[in-house]
């Protein structure tokens, strides 16, 4: 198996991961949605500064750097 | 019958509307961006406003208590450890394949995604979700 497969395999590995929580947030009570995870771990301000930074850089990352 | 809704449903309703209309100027601003050269100084001022914009707007939105309180709820807490491991996992991977070499062999997300985003209107759509992401941490 060569390194790209590898890599493709855990992005989808992780990609799964992130099909099977939402699916258990919106079946079960035991994992909250993204968006209840999300509330509860910006409470904190400094995490959500940090995180609209991110954002922000993220919006520059994909939008400006590869736009045509 | 019709008088049975209490005005405070015509205020939040008037409250999201404006806050759509903002959404489709920031969406319209958005096709715009997406549609500038790369490493343009003009696409990095417009993602900045639109960011401020958004921010900004959040902020209003909470201000006035349109936004939903933050879940208090055990529930809300309990599993949040899913969360947080697969968006630390996420975070790892990608900083793995970003410090490996070559990137054809070592796709990180943004390679991934260069390819969808060669088309505009995908890269608009993607805009979209951007922005979305974006009132989830601010409001």
């Amino acid at each position: 198996m060569s390194s790209r497969q590898i890599t493709f395999v855990v992005w989808g590995a992780l990609a799964a991961c992130v099909v099977a929580a939402v699916a258990l947030s919106l079946t079960t009570r035991k994992v909250p949605t993204l968006g209840a995870a999300i509330t509860v771990l910006v409470r904190r301000r400094y995490v959500q500064v940090a995180c609209l930074a991110a954002w922000l850089w993220a919006g520059w990352h994909f939008f400006v750097r590869s736009s045509r | 019958m019709g008088e049975r809704v209490p005005a405070i449903h015509v205020g939040v309703i008037t409250t999201r509307g404006r806050l759509i209309a903002a959404f489709a100027v920031l969406m319209a601003f958005g096709w715009w961006i997406t549609a500038q050269p790369p490493f343009s100084t003009a696409g990095t001022v417009g993602i900045l406003l639109v960011g401020g914009a958004l921010i900004a707007l959040a902020r209003h939105w909470r201000r006035r208590g349109a936004a939903p309180t933050a879940p208090d709820e055990p529930e809300a807490t309990e599993g949040l450890w899913v969360w947080v491991v697969i968006l630390l996992a996420i975070l790892v991977w990608e900083l793995i394949t970003f410090v490996s070499h070559p990137r054809e062999m070592h796709p990180t997300i943004s390679s991934i995604t260069d390819t969808l985003e060669a088309e505009h209107v995908v890269r608009w759509l993607l805009f979209g979700g951007w922005l979305a992401i974006g009132w989830s941490l601010a409001a």
